[in-house]
């Protein structure tokens, strides 16, 4: 099982190995940042001047090297527009996008559980069929259009909730909703198809034929069991959540990264940009790793490598 | 029977028939999603020709008209104008014929390069698979839509070819997977060894008896990707750092009309309700077409 753990240690390292090197190369790909960011207009000798800061005058073996080592003191280079490091630019918007990313996964789990369930017990009724309905219809819903129903619905017909803001709890609704509807439709599937499949284990017959009632099949034999194919998703849900979380940050204005990462691509803050998709990355591997690590706990299979591991 | 077998046994002219034949015997739902495609093809193939105005001619006199409205100087606007009295029919048509445009050829770049690679990884095995399959799982676990972003914040917005190609890139890490797992699996059939003793060439063999083998599993991972395409690009557009004005996609059309919620909800209503009943109509016909396809893998992979 160390080996395992060693292994999957081992590739999240190389996750991140790719992605500061995949951000160093797409920096260059025009040649030269300075000319990326700056406007055409700018004086060549100021231009000349930050290349010099940057070092970007020197071979590109050592930029990269020099480039590790900025990374490893903290150091993500500073906004160009008013000269604060890139780090604290991100990091005071972390607090909004946790909370709504977060109140998003427990909303996804929320509808997503219980309708797979549902569905599943149902097989084949008008329950399961509208069940299905809603999931194809949450996935193939937009979020950007789905936050632009709930504003035209909820905001400027019914005058319920503020159409933007973040203070209290109720800016939290309309974009939580929209956040977690894909998600929620796309966990419904999953846990129907794997509660279908533990259903029809011969262990459920047995249950059956000892006599437990249907209810205690479901919830204590049937559940638990289908519920750990389910936690291999919550890694892919956590890649969902940061996207998710760009489109409904800027809908509803809400104060976090997603809003800031689309205003630096639009103003070219590249090392804002490079500081969210690193910071992204790292909680990727994080979410990932910690999954994979849950799932060998859980699931005494995947420790011999006779389960569904790589 | 393993995955490889059930598709194997497909053989290119028959799941043809096979699709003709199911289509006669499709639900209702499908054939109403599959009229709707069509319909979206059709404007996306003729805008040009069917839409009544130009889709860039302002009018300040006939701002923000509802739909089905006659405008001062006498041209009557179906579904209304916008903020610039520009006729909103016309809009759409442009925007559904551009972010068709960059979907299809976006879906289908990304479905040759992809296959291409996980061919490519399973002709060359060694360390050539070993470097792209750690790219793929290096994409696996990146959000696509954070590395399209950081690309666009270095080229800048405005660049449609750079667009559309980095739109297609999206979804390649699956078609590397599917193509480079099944192209092992069929290296291992007779059929493959056979053609190449007779002297068939790596290209023959891989594109012209490989390749159909295990088309039917790319196709359903066309079926997936393409309405995941139209949301990437109609998402990056309503952001603004997708299709730059003037040229306009669904999403820009719905970007513009969040400012004019209060006053004409049509502006982006219509352009939502037309990306929504297209990836849903997708959605449908791509869960019906895997069925038929492919059944051994009904559900929905991750």
């Amino acid at each position: 099982m160390t080996r395992i753990i060693l292994r999957k240690l081992f590739r999240a390292a190389l996750t991140l190995f790719l992605v500061v090197t995949f951000v160093f190369f797409v920096l260059r790909i025009t040649g030269d940042p300075v000319s990326a960011m700056m406007p055409d207009d700018t004086d060549p000798a100021i231009m000349e001047q930050l290349r010099e800061q940057w070092g970007l005058n020197r071979p590109l073996g050592v930029q990269y090297a020099e480039y590790w080592k900025n990374l490893a003191t903290g150091d993500f280079g500073n906004a160009y527009r008013d000269g604060r490091p890139a780090l604290d630019i991100v990091l005071e918007r972390v607090p909004a996008t946790l909370k709504l990313t977060l109140t998003g996964f427990l909303f996804i789990l929320l509808i997503g559980f219980p309708m797979g369930i549902a569905a599943a017990v149902n097989r084949g009724s008008a329950v399961d069929r509208l069940i299905m309905t809603l999931s194809v219809t949450g996935f193939s819903l937009p979020n950007f259009f789905l936050g632009i129903l709930l504003i035209l619905v909820f905001s400027v017909n019914l005058r319920w909730l503020p159409a933007f803001g973040s203070g209290h709890w109720y800016n939290l609704i309309m974009p939580v909703i929209t956040l977690g509807t894909a998600g929620g439709a796309v966990i419904a599937r999953y846990v129907r198809s794997s509660m279908l499949e533990v259903l029809n284990a011969p262990y459920i017959r047995a249950a059956r034929a000892c006599g437990m009632s249907e209810r205690a099949i479901i919830w204590t034999v049937a559940l638990p069991n289908a519920a750990i194919p389910s936690i291999t998703v919550i890694g892919f849900m956590v890649g969902a959540l940061i996207s998710g979380s760009i489109v409904t940050e800027t809908v509803f204005a809400w104060p976090g990264i997603g809003r800031l990462l689309i205003d630096s691509v639009s103003s070219r803050e590249l090392a804002v940009v490079q500081t969210i998709v690193m910071m992204t990355a790292a909680s990727m591997v994080i979410a990932n790793l910690t999954v994979d690590i849950l799932y060998l706990i859980i699931d005494p299979r995947q420790r011999y490598g006779t389960g569904s591991g790589e | 029977m393993s995955h490889s077998d059930a598709i194997a046994e497909f053989a290119p002219h028959s799941w043809w028939k096979r699709l003709f034949v199911t289509l006669a015997q499709s639900p209702g739902l499908v054939r109403v999603a599959i009229a709707w495609l069509a319909m979206i093809l059709f404007i996306a193939l003729t805008a040009r020709l069917i839409m009544p105005y130009d889709y860039q001619a302002t009018s300040l006199l006939s701002r923000l008209l509802p739909p089905g409205s006659t405008a001062m100087n006498g041209d009557f606007h179906l579904l209304g104008t916008d903020h610039l009295g520009r006729d909103l029919l016309s809009r759409l048509f442009a925007s559904i014929q551009l972010t068709m445009l960059v979907a299809v050829f976006g879906t289908f770049f990304g479905a040759i390069v992809g296959s291409s690679i996980g061919f490519v990884a399973a002709r060359f095995k060694g360390w050539v698979d070993d470097v792209i399959m750690v790219l793929v799982d290096f994409q696996a676990s990146m959000p696509f839509v954070i590395i399209a972003l950081s690309v666009i914040a270095v080229t800048g917005t405005g660049n449609l070819l750079l667009f559309v190609l980095l739109v297609g890139f999206q979804g390649w890490e699956r078609y590397a997977r599917i193509s480079r797992g099944l192209t092992l699996a069929a290296v291992n059939h007779g059929y493959a060894a056979s053609v190449r003793l007779l002297g068939a060439g790596t290209m023959r063999v891989y594109l012209r008896h490989i390749l159909p083998n295990i088309l039917a599993a790319l196709i359903v991972q066309v079926s997936i990707n393409f309405p995941e395409t139209v949301i990437l690009e109609t998402s990056m557009s309503f952001l603004g750092v997708g299709i730059q004005p003037p040229n306009t996609s669904l999403g820009n059309l719905l970007s513009y009309g969040r400012d004019y919620l209060l006053n004409a909800w049509w502006i982006a209503g219509l352009p939502g309700l037309t990306i929504f009943f297209t990836t849903l109509s997708m959605s449908i016909v791509g869960d019906w077409l895997r069925d038929v396809l492919d059944p051994t893998t009904a559900t929905r992979p991750r």
